[in-house]
């Protein structure tokens, strides 16, 4: 249909052109210039301005381009005189409360040259003072229209600045209403923080409750800050680009899956000003997240290693590889047996970086590759496929999700674990789509969801059993693949009644999703590593299967690091091995088996073994003597490919060629030997396989043993169990090679850093305690000393924690998902 | 401790502190300029005294907000204490007799020039006063002024695009209807010194800019505040804070006023994302 062409005449000229865009996106497309404000490409319509009204040829009113979609056969006029007129009186009313003297004032150049405080004033009260200017959407229109003067006296809305959020500052005197953030929070992001309000006579952007956006749920996505067209949002700390010289390029954020595409700015200094999505093709704000742009930056910022890089950002004084210690490596480690030496990589760094460092172990002819990765995610499912003789499919095709009707989340906080792929499954909640979560832990989208089975912890396999039961009861002749009968009858032998009440969940939420289930297919099924970390996981996955077989659902795992799919694929090429803590490496170095080794990123190896080479981005990295630090690029400067949560391969197209310490390795190690090899050749091999592998869409449902009960070790704390607690252990994606942010002191760790323990608000009060203060956790028999942070998603008696996974102790606990706790206050 | 009984927005970007210094406020005098320190990391910065009362001890200051230690001050709440005052600093303004003398004030001077104002009429002087705003809405203190002005009026940034109406066309009005016209007083933002100092060259009348430079001591020790007078070096600390402004160097002085710009920009940023907590004074 959208396919359609039509025909249609545009200030008299023909156009032929696809149906079902808007009259606004026809014009433009074919250069002609509606005048516009609230519109902005990739944001529902909201038609609130007015600019862009139109005439259109047997319409008794003028209608707004950016809403109604061109016609076949419409004749539209675009520009009369009484348009202009309308459109002068619009934007004369707009400015009529937006500070518009230098707008229209011919001494602006001279006033801006002459006024040494320019764009630092708190409150612009003109472009001159303004963070925006240069860059604004509203100078552009008035420059269109040609405004000269205004008819209406200036107002002042004297409403109360935003300034004690982190990051994001708003000035209500400067917004023209025109709803782009409302729409953008709302609707694209999900987030439903900015809404509109009125205040007495005034209307406002406001949140609810007028609460400052920490406490409101923001998820500081920065995509207000994408969208405002003036400077009402501003990102704090950055200022009007006029007469400055900043370095600007683009890098790939390999913080996770997503691999948003980033626009870094910095002073000539190296200091970072700001990142921002910066994606070829797409809205800014469909892509990036407050670890990218504002942790990032942070992190940066206070940690002096990246600083000295950044100094150097122009690529021709960049930092060079060190030269003088490469003779000594090469003479080092060649004195070591194979079997003495151990090459550990951690996987942020691009594939070329990677696969240099495993060409070379390999060269080495040594076995002891590891692949650092707390998550055994990959592993566990790829065992899991071995037992069942079944494979899960890795890549996943745009087509699954623009087709799907229902979305359902299993253990899986799609927000976090796999932005981008969030925000398209979002859009088709856009579109009438349903979203259904299975999730026993905090969910950020489970506001969102039409059904949301919030059940015990550790208890999904008997809520997706449960379902399934629904399911069967409500169609019975659901018998298109195999194994489904003797399954059903399986089903039936469970006592599903005590099951119920162990899942906390109620009939009726069962139904309604069962229902739901069935009525909206396809259905498109997610998971996240959280599921496959609990105890009876195994059992769990093969129930989740079975219910998506027996949907003829698609079934997906949401990788939530970057480049997991081809490091999947990788470590089988290179025989290397997957270690989640380092507890056998550091063994054996201790037992003098292992003497050297080879480190790429930062890991947390405990033991030091007598020769050490590290690659790392962070030149401050403290080693002992004999040990050898040898810079890589950092993230912002890393060149190359990345994989992504779809298992796409992306690569950095501006600015550096690869160049890293691996690559140096290798040529000074074997200096012509393994020329014949091409990493991207390889990549592309790897890329291909993923595509061409034959992942099918379950078909037949699996023998589950019954012995298999997943969830028995949590039997629900007591409601009356005073601050006892059952802790869910995810991962803290807001680390770059080893270090957090907000450790360092910014303002990122308000929102969230590995110190934090999220508890449900009601749980925080009748527990005497409060939000922000110190508490001993005790697991155990050990005992952390943490910050409580509320958040009204959790379900009650449980708590989240985000911990360094480099401690010895969290990292063998976030194996196992959940552990048991208590919290004790700080007596002092 | 100098307590702070009112710190409020006037007009956007711009604010009115009233202070207690009883020191200050009982030798003020029209003119004079005060050191002030936010907070105990703050900096200096000088803001001119825009009323004093002897019987209360309190000052009053308006000041726009630009940069770090004006962004500090402007989030101290009522009732807390700034970290430092002293003056007042600077020659008062020579009050004459019988003169006619045309009052100029942008942003923050209508606020310094009312005490002027009120003093000069006061002695027995024709005060014209011209508030030069950029509309209705960023005017304050206007009944206040017309207290003690002749003739006082408005001159709006909307009035150049709507009636064509500039500083110079306002000069030549009130030269036109006060031919005895002797003295200009100006100020506000060096843009409105400059310009007036510009359009009146010619005009035989004397200009006196408030001048603004970069102080660090304002007590004539640090050099900070060096401005060329007609060839002459003064420190506008103690000798000014008014000059002619038809002899300054205005090249220098700009150059002075923006010598350490990025370096403001850069601390106003890191002021800016420090967490909301530790910005606390
Ligand atoms: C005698 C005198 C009287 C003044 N009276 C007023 C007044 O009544 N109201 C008002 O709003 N402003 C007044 N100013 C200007 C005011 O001092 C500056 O705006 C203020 O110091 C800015 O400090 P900041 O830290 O907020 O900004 P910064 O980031 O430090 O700088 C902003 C701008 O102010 C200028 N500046 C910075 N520090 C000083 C300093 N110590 N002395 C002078 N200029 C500086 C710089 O040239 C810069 O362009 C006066 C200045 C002088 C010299
Ligand atoms: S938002 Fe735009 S129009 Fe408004 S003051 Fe800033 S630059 Fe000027
Ligand atoms: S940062 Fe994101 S979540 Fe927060 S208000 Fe802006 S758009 Fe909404
Ligand atoms: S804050 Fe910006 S984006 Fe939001 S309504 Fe105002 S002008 Fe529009
Ligand atoms: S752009 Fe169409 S109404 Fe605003
Ligand atoms: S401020 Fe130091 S000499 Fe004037």
């Amino acid at each position: 249909m959208s396919q359609d062409r039509i025909s249609l005449k545009i200030n008299g000229r023909v156009l032929q052109v696809q149906s079902g865009k808007t009259i606004l996106q026809v014009a433009r497309e074919n250069g002609i210039f509606i005048p516009s404000l609230c519109e902005l490409e990739g944001l529902p319509a909201f038609a609130g301005c007015r600019l862009c009204l139109v005439e259109v040829a047997g319409k008794p009113n003028w209608l707004p381009a950016c809403q109604v979609r061109a016609e076949e056969g419409m004749e539209i006029i675009t520009s009369t005189p009484e348009l202009e007129e309308l459109r002068r009186n619009i934007l004369q009313l707009i400015l009529s409360e937006h500070p518009y003297f230098c707008l229209l004032c011919q001494e602006k150049n001279t006033c801006q040259e002459e006024k040494a405080t320019i764009s630092r004033a708190l409150e612009p009260g003109g472009c001159v003072f303004c963070q925006k200017d240069g860059n604004c959407e509203l100078q552009k229109v008035v420059e269109y229209l040609k405004i000269e003067k205004v008819e209406y006296s200036f107002r002042d809305r004297a409403l109360v600045l935003w300034l004690d959020d982190p990051f994001i500052k708003h000035n209500p005197n400067l917004c023209i209403l025109c709803g782009r953030c409302v729409r953008v929070c709302h609707e694209i992001r999900g987030e439903g923080v900015l809404t509109f309000a009125w205040r007495g006579q005034k209307m406002e952007i406001s949140t609810a409750f007028g609460r400052r956006l920490l406490e409101s749920d923001c998820s500081f996505c920065g995509a207000c800050l994408d969208v405002c067209p003036v400077a009402a949002f501003s990102e704090k700390g950055t200022w009007s680009e006029r007469n400055r010289s900043l370095r600007k390029f683009n890098y790939l954020c390999s913080l996770c899956s997503s691999v948003c595409e980033m626009e870094v700015e910095a002073t000539e200094e190296g200091e970072i000003l700001r990142i921002h999505p910066a994606e070829e093709n797409r809205p800014a704000f469909l892509s990036g997240c407050s670890r990218g742009r504002f942790g990032l930056k942070e992190l940066l910022n206070d940690t002096q290693g990246s600083l000295k890089n950044l100094a150097e950002v122009d690529p021709a004084r960049r930092r060079k590889e060190p030269d003088l210690a490469s003779e000594e490596v090469a003479r080092k480690l060649k004195q070591y047996q194979p079997e003495e030496m151990a090459f550990i990589f951690d996987g942020q760094s691009p594939l070329e970086e990677i696969i240099n460092f495993l060409e070379i172990a390999r060269t080495l002819q040594t076995k002891n590759v590891f692949w650092f990765y707390p998550d055994d995610f990959l592993t566990r499912l790829a065992a899991f496929e071995r037992e069942q003789a079944i494979s899960f499919r890795r890549k996943l095709e745009k087509e699954f999700i623009s087709r799907a009707r229902t979305f359902l989340l299993v253990d899986c906080d799609l927000k976090n674990e796999g932005l981008k792929l969030w925000l398209q499954v979002k859009d088709r909640l856009r579109q009438s789509a349903s979203l259904i979560t299975v999730d026993s832990g905090l969910n950020s989208l489970e506001l969102q969801a039409s059904y949301q089975l919030r059940c015990r912890p550790g208890t999904e396999a008997l809520a997706l059993v449960l379902l399934q039961q629904k399911i069967i009861e409500k169609k019975p002749d659901l018998d298109f693949v195999e194994g489904q009968a003797l399954w059903r009858e399986k089903i039936k032998k469970f006592p599903l009644s005590s099951w119920l009440v162990r899942t906390g969940l109620s009939n009726a939420q069962l139904e309604g999703a069962a229902e739901c289930l069935l009525k909206n297919g396809p259905v498109v099924v997610f998971f996240g590593p959280g599921l496959l970390r609990k105890e009876g996981w195994k059992a769990t996955l093969a129930y989740l299967w079975n219910l998506a077989t027996c949907l003829g659902a698609e079934l997906f795992p949401v990788t939530i690091r970057v480049n997991e799919l081809f490091l999947e694929k990788l470590t089988t090429r290179y025989s290397a091995k997957i270690s989640p803590d380092l507890l056998d490496i550091s063994s054996k170095i201790r037992g003098g088996e292992i003497r050297a080794a080879v480190i790429q990123g930062e890991v947390p190896l405990l033991v030091k073994p007598e020769f050490l080479l590290v690659l790392s981005p962070w030149s401050s990295t403290r080693l002992s003597e004999n040990h050898i630090l040898w810079p890589q690029n950092n993230i912002i400067f890393a060149g190359g490919h990345f994989g992504d949560v779809f298992g796409n391969l992306k690569k950095r197209t501006s600015g550096n060629e690869v160049s890293s310490g691996s690559q140096k390795l290798k040529e000074i190690l074997f200096s012509g030997e393994v020329s014949a090899f091409r990493e991207d050749e390889l990549i592309e091999e790897l890329a291909r396989e993923l595509i061409s592998e034959k992942m099918e869409r379950p078909k037949y449902v699996l023998n589950v043993s019954l012995d298999e009960e997943p969830g028995k070790l949590f039997t629900p704390v007591t409601e009356d169990g005073f601050r006892d607690l059952i802790i869910f252990i995810e991962p803290n994606l807001d680390c770059y090679a080893g270090r957090f942010m907000g450790k360092e002191g910014g303002s990122f760790r308000l929102l969230r850093h590995p110190d934090l323990l999220w508890l449900n608000g009601e749980d925080i009060l009748r527990w005497g305690l409060r939000e922000g203060q110190n508490v001993i956790l005790e697991v155990e028999g050990l005992e952390f000393s943490l910050i409580l942070k509320a958040d009204r998603r959790m379900k009650k008696q449980t708590a989240v924690v985000r911990p360094d996974l480099h401690h010895p102790f969290w990292i063998k606990k976030y194996k196992d998902g959940l552990v048991k706790g208590k919290i004790r206050v700080l007596k002092n | 401790m100098y307590r702070i009984l009112k710190n409020q927005r006037l007009v956007p970007n711009l604010y009115h502190l009233v202070v207690e210094v009883p020191e200050v406020a009982r030798s003020a005098k029209p003119g004079q300029f005060v050191m002030v320190i936010p907070d105990e990391k703050g900096e200096r910065i000088p803001l001119n005294l825009a009323d004093f009362d002897k019987d209360k001890g309190t000052i009053e200051l308006v000041y726009l907000v630009v940069g770090v230690s004006t962004r500090k001050l402007s989030r101290i709440k009522p009732g807390s204490s700034l970290a430092g005052v002293a003056g007042p600093l600077g020659r008062p303004t020579e009050i004459g007799r019988k003169e006619t003398v045309f009052l100029v004030g942008g942003c923050f001077g209508p606020a310094g020039l009312y005490p002027i104002a009120r003093e000069l009429k006061l002695a027995g002087n024709k005060v014209i006063f011209l508030t030069e705003a950029r509309d209705h809405a960023y005017v304050y203190w206007e009944d206040k002024i017309k207290a003690f002005a002749d003739h006082y009026f408005n001159l709006f940034r909307r009035d150049c695009f709507d009636s064509g109406k500039t500083l110079e066309t306002a000069f030549n009005m009130v030269k036109l209807k006060y031919p005895e016209l002797s003295r200009v007083l100006v100020m506000g933002c060096d843009y409105l010194l400059h310009k007036i100092s510009t359009l009146t060259s010619s005009s035989g009348i004397k200009i006196e800019v408030y001048l603004t430079p970069i102080m660090v001591d304002g007590t004539g020790m640090c050099g900070a505040c060096r401005v060329t007078v007609s060839g002459k070096t003064y420190f506008a600390c103690v000798d000014g804070p008014v000059f002619d402004g038809h002899g300054l160097d205005w090249v220098e002085y700009f150059a002075r006023r923006q010598a350490f710009l990025p370096q403001e920009q850069l601390a106003l940023g890191k002021l800016e994302i420090l967490p909301p907590e530790q910005k606390k004074t």
